[in-house]
């Protein structure tokens, strides 16, 4: 029987923002895929929501922020620890926001920065440790937007941190091959998530227009991001390091 | 002087756990690379205040000599 090359069966994936939107819909695909996960969020009520909704079985939640950036080796860790070596990881936390640049402080820059860069840099630096990582192989995903190549008004800080993630996952795939870890990225365009509805929401009707009109295939869905980490995740892409994979529906053609 | 901290960038460097680096604990080729010896150059000056070159650190077969090294380099 021909296998499916996606299969996530017996691989223990960590999901970073799994409370909603693509973290969310990345734990019901990497599920129907066999994985088990291991999700965190901040908020171990929805954590708890979202688990329960997964058919599957050996899924657990860890309620954590992020923001405390230092104390993520030792987070992942406990986890190792606990639940067993971890074989993949999806960094789909994070905080967006359109500020333009006339609001822009520097507290803000920390908030944008510090889930985005510097959380996903000491994800990768907790999971490549012995004893955390899976020695058959380990897969780290992060995502990442087309504003991180492109431009867009009022989008300075979230531009920033999504070239950062590019450049960091490009980087660590050098660091970390070594240990058989792969590290790529997602280039995301707009996805109907309720990160999305909410700056939608902010727009008039022309300029909600324009902006589905960018994406030549209209907006995406969180499960179209969710596929895509799979991909990455899984042994289908086993020889794919230091790429950013471009999952935006045209945007970036132009 | 701050060991405790140096021997926990050191683990991490090395990719082993703090309690495994004695003094007799080996640096060879294989995880003692490049990229680790920048890493032990940037944690020696972290640490102890104290530059180190390639050259000496390469020259370095065991945790022990490393300590050697940042001795005589701290008296100096």
């Amino acid at each position: 029987m021909h296998q499916n090359p996606m299969d996530l069966t017996g691989r223990r994936i960590l999901i970073t923002g799994a409370s909603s939107g693509i973290g969310m819909e990345a734990a019901r695909v990497f599920d129907s895929l066999g994985a088990s996960l291991v999700l965190i969020a901040r908020n171990q009520e929805r954590l708890s929501a979202v688990l329960s909704s997964l058919p599957g079985k050996g899924h657990i939640s860890y309620a954590a922020d992020l923001a405390e950036v230092e104390a993520i080796p030792e987070l992942l860790k406990n986890i190792a620890r606990e639940q067993g070596p971890l074989s993949g990881l999806f960094h789909s936390a994070g905080i967006f926001a359109v500020e333009p640049l006339s609001i822009i402080k520097e507290t803000q820059m920390d908030c944008g920065l510090d889930i985005t860069v510097k959380a996903a840099i000491m994800l990768a630096k907790g999971l490549c440790r012995k004893g955390i990582r899976a020695e058959e192989g380990c897969s780290i995903v992060f995502m990442s937007s087309v504003a991180g190549a492109r431009g867009q008004s009022g989008m300075s800080i979230y531009s920033a941190g999504k070239a950062a993630i590019e450049g960091a996952a490009r980087s660590l795939a050098c660091e970390l091959a070594p240990r058989g870890i792969r590290v790529n990225s997602i280039a995301a365009g707009a996805v109907r998530t309720p990160m999305h509805e909410s700056i939608i929401s902010k727009l008039d009707e022309a300029s909600v227009a324009e902006y589905e009109r960018k994406h030549l295939l209209g907006f995406g869905e969180a499960s179209d991001i969710a596929n895509a980490a799979a991909f990455l995740l899984s042994d289908a892409s086993k020889w794919v390091t230091g790429s950013t994979m471009v999952v935006d529906g045209g945007y970036s053609c132009h | 002087m701050d060991n405790q901290a140096f021997v926990e960038d050191m683990a991490s460097i090395l990719d082993v756990e703090p309690s495994e680096l004695v003094a007799g604990f080996q640096l060879n080729s294989e995880n003692f690379d490049s990229v680790a010896m920048v890493g032990a150059i940037a944690a020696i000056d972290e640490h102890y205040g104290i530059t180190v070159d390639s050259k000496t650190l390469a020259a370095c077969n065991s945790v022990a000599d490393m300590m050697q090294v940042i001795e005589s380099k701290s008296k100096s």
